[in-house]
């Protein structure tokens, strides 16, 4: 077993990804996410890998591309601006259902923003902020040790269904120390790569492409990634149910806030109330039927979020009127404070006629 | 339950980022639940730099430090910043080499003060004012062991010297003598 | 006596390009370079956005199609994890100079070690004919009807912007209009080719190129084009080796 390390989770990701077998890394500055080109330009080299300050965002996602085809482990990584410009390259590998992993260490937009800690990149990150028809993983780590475990699960993924794999953090995780002990061994990598353009020796050519001319071709690929999609919604799809399966009032946070909520729920529970946090771990696939099997017990919602309320919106589809659902925003990177969760939660229950 | 919040601040070169590290190394390295959280960016630059440390016998739900139990302030700008966030019955911890006269005489709060400035500079290395305010914090907080502290020099600066650190041990020591009377 | 043969690296297969176009003789003089230097099964190459986008349906080799201008990355993310390997990547003047020139730009200042294959014809064809980065002074294209002027800037010469960066290591540029031309251009490919294999680093050869449907002229034409209006004009054959 190696090491305990205090890493903050930027370098926890990073730190991950080599022992997953990534040799290839390709960025470009940008704050709060430097932490991972930094530790990727001192380490990789030890290990025989390849680390390049790409000229832009652009040509960082677009390098990968370049090394995913070859079927290689690769990962990118930047921050709101940033991602929006790698946009194009995400709905390139979409296409050409290459494997990527890739980091967004969100920071508060829009524009420029603010570089202080957000989550309002989730419509982005969940919805394809790229054109056409596809979709990518996205994992949401709560903790260091969570980013480095989901760290190594992405990688998995990003192979086992050639999606791209997104670790989505918000700012205050990717620069928070934590102690952390990074498992070696990565999940099963051995996966068939026969796609891979390495020179055509003993083999017709293979093709590495995103462009579907001819007639129906496209659609044909999109029904395959279709069936795809739902494979992984079937199989992957993953939350933390903290004292719901009773819960009466029901906090859905990820992330940051959502180990807030954690805390949140041991002082209400203390004192006898039945609340309870649903915590995504995969935000694409999103654990819209978890969220359901809680309305046979639950009352009220409560989203705490770091945006104007974008996960609010799949919390609505899963939902529906049912029940109502109430919403926590912290909006423009401003700090979140956890006595803001305890009112809003005290003033639900006082509305109830709870005695608190 | 052991559970404090320590908010160290002053500016950007004075070493509060490390110091803020190597408490948060030594607070692990003791057994305790820590996190570390800096400040990012355009503050770094020029402007106060400060970070929160919490050491935690329980897990810790957020790394932000919304009221501290002490606070370390380097500098004046960043003493007057930070005080509405110490606790009413919190610890204030003060370089008075950089902080106005004046303030000392209207803070209710339980003090200690330390010349760090002009005392790393008499030992010659004034970049070591977080080492002397370090050991000062060490003699009135006895939460973690000097030892597992002084140790995570070698995890903040990988390729230091032997000579630095035995400078670093030494202006340590001195803060850790210091006597205001 | 010899016999003309297919190369290995071309498919037998119709193309789509026009009448005239030179994609398809550059295609060929290509296509026998890597089979002349038995490196066909080691071999990935980038297709751009632009006519050839499908040149992976011509060249019987491992390819990967490129997003407009991106192919330098792609290529340098190939070639970093793939570096026995002979990368090139195969682009228009839009796509190199426009879009993509950043991409160009710092791949070359990276001496990344492989091989552009510059097919400049002045005008982007795929999408109708519109001004690129090099269609001349006062030419007419679907975006400049009135001619090319100064506001719309000068053409570009790719070969000023890169040859100063120390670690580009063979620049030249050849033409097609002729049997000749086509054999002294098939021998610059190949030269930057084989430097490429040797690991010397960044090596780009611009093509000469015509597009005789854009350019409203017959195929026999626009060659005499080249011949008579440009090629007089620029700097042909090896420009840099080092
Ligand atoms: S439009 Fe021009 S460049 Fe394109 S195929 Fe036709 S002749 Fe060739």
């Amino acid at each position: 077993m190696s090491k305990k390390e205090l890493l903050c989770g930027n370098e926890a990701i990073s730190e991950a990804a080599i022992k997953a077998g990534c040799r290839y890394y390709y960025g470009y500055p940008i704050t709060p996410q430097n932490e991972i080109s930094a530790y990727m330009a001192l380490h990789l080299p030890k290990v025989d890998g390849t680390f390049i300050q790409a000229e832009s965002e652009i040509a960082a996602i677009n390098m990968a591309a370049g090394t995913a085809a070859t079927g290689k482990r690769v990962m990118t990584s930047s921050s709101g601006p940033g991602l929006s410009l790698k946009q194009e390259g995400l709905s390139f590998f979409a296409a050409a259902e290459l494997p990527l992993v890739v980091v967004d260490a969100m920071r508060a937009g829009p524009g420029l923003g603010n570089i202080t800690p957000s989550q309002a990149d989730y419509f982005q990150a969940t919805r394809g902020g790229g054109h056409g028809d596809y979709r990518q993983i996205v994992l949401a780590p709560a903790s260091v040790s969570e980013a480095a475990e989901l760290t190594r699960r992405a990688f998995y993924l990003a192979d086992k269904y050639r999606i791209v794999a997104m670790l989505l953090l918000d700012g205050m995780l990717a620069q928070t120390r934590e102690p952390v002990v990074i498992n070696q061994d990565p999940l099963e990598d051995d996966f068939d790569k026969s796609w891979a353009v390495t020179g055509c020796k003993g083999r017709t050519p293979n093709v590495v492409k995103s462009l579907f001319l001819q007639e129906r071709s496209l659609e044909e690929f999109i029904e395959k990634q279709l069936i795809k999609y739902s494979v992984i919604e079937e199989t992957e799809t993953e939350a933390e149910l903290y004292h719901t399966a009773d819960a009466e009032y029901i906090l859905i946070a990820y992330g940051t806030p959502a180990r807030m909520c954690r805390s949140v729920v041991d002082r209400y529970r203390a004192k006898g109330i039945k609340v309870g946090l649903l915590r995504p771990v995969t935000l694409w696939p999103y654990p819209s039927r978890m969220l359901r099997d809680t309305l046979r017990h639950a009352k009220h919602y409560l989203v705490v979020e770091w945006s104007a309320g974008q996960m609010f919106e799949d919390v609505r589809i899963a939902l529906g009127y049912d029940r109502p659902i109430h919403l926590l925003s912290k909006l423009g990177g401003s700090l979140m404070d956890i006595e803001e969760i305890d009112n809003k939660l005290d003033e639900l229950l006082i509305n109830q006629g709870a005695r608190i | 339950m052991i559970h404090y919040g320590i908010i160290i601040s002053g500016f950007g070169g004075q070493g509060v980022l490390t110091f803020g590290k190597m408490l948060a190394l030594a607070g692990m390295e003791d057994g305790f639940q820590v996190t570390y959280y800096p400040s990012y960016g355009a503050e770094v630059r020029g402007g106060t730099a400060h970070c929160g440390v919490i050491i935690s016998d329980s897990t810790i739900a957020s790394p932000i430090v919304y009221k501290a139990d002490v606070l370390i302030a380097m500098n004046d700008p960043s003493l007057r910043k930070f005080l509405p966030r110490l606790k009413d019955h919190g610890k204030l911890l003060c370089n008075s080499s950089l902080i106005a006269p004046d303030f000392f005489r209207h803070n209710g709060r339980e003090l200690f003060s330390i010349p760090a400035t002009e005392l790393s500079r008499e030992m010659k290395m004034e970049k070591a004012t977080n080492m002397m305010m370090a050991g000062y914090f060490f003699k009135h907080f006895p939460l973690l062991n000097e030892e597992s502290f002084l140790n995570s020099l070698d995890d903040v600066f990988p390729n230091i010297t032997q000579e630095l650190k035995t400078k670093n041990r030494e202006i340590f020591r001195r803060g850790f003598e210091y006597d205001p009377a | 006596m010899t016999t003309y043969t297919m190369p290995e690296s071309l498919k037998n297969v119709r193309t789509h390009y026009c009448p005239g176009c030179s994609h398809g003789i550059i295609h060929k003089i290509l296509a026998e370079c890597i089979d002349e230097l038995n490196m066909r099964e080691n071999t990935v190459g980038v297709s751009p956005v632009g006519c050839a986008v499908i040149a992976y349906e011509y060249l019987n080799l491992d390819m990967v199609e490129a997003l407009h201008g991106r192919a330098p990355a792609i290529a340098t993310g190939l070639k970093r994890a793939l570096p026995d390997k002979l990368v090139f990547t195969y682009q228009g003047d839009g796509d190199l100079l426009a879009i993509g020139i950043s991409e160009l730009i710092h791949a070359a200042n990276r001496g990344e070690n492989f091989t552009i294959i510059f097919v400049n014809n002045r005008v982007y064809g795929m999408t109708g004919g519109q001004m690129a980065p090099t269609t001349a002074p006062g030419q007419k294209t679907l975006t400049t009807p009135y001619g090319r002027d100064g506001k719309m800037g000068e053409p570009i010469d790719v070969m000023h912007l890169i040859e100063p960066f120390s670690n580009v290591k063979y620049l030249a540029r050849g033409a097609v209009y002729h049997p000749n031309e086509i054999r002294k251009t098939k021998n610059l490919i190949k030269r930057a080719l084989e430097m490429q294999i040797s690991g010397d680093g960044f090596s780009l050869v611009e093509v000469l190129a015509t597009c005789p449907t854009y350019w409203r002229m017959s195929p026999g034409e626009a060659m005499d084009y080249v011949k008579d209006n440009i090629a007089p004009h620029v700097q042909m054959g090896v420009i840099k080796e080092q």
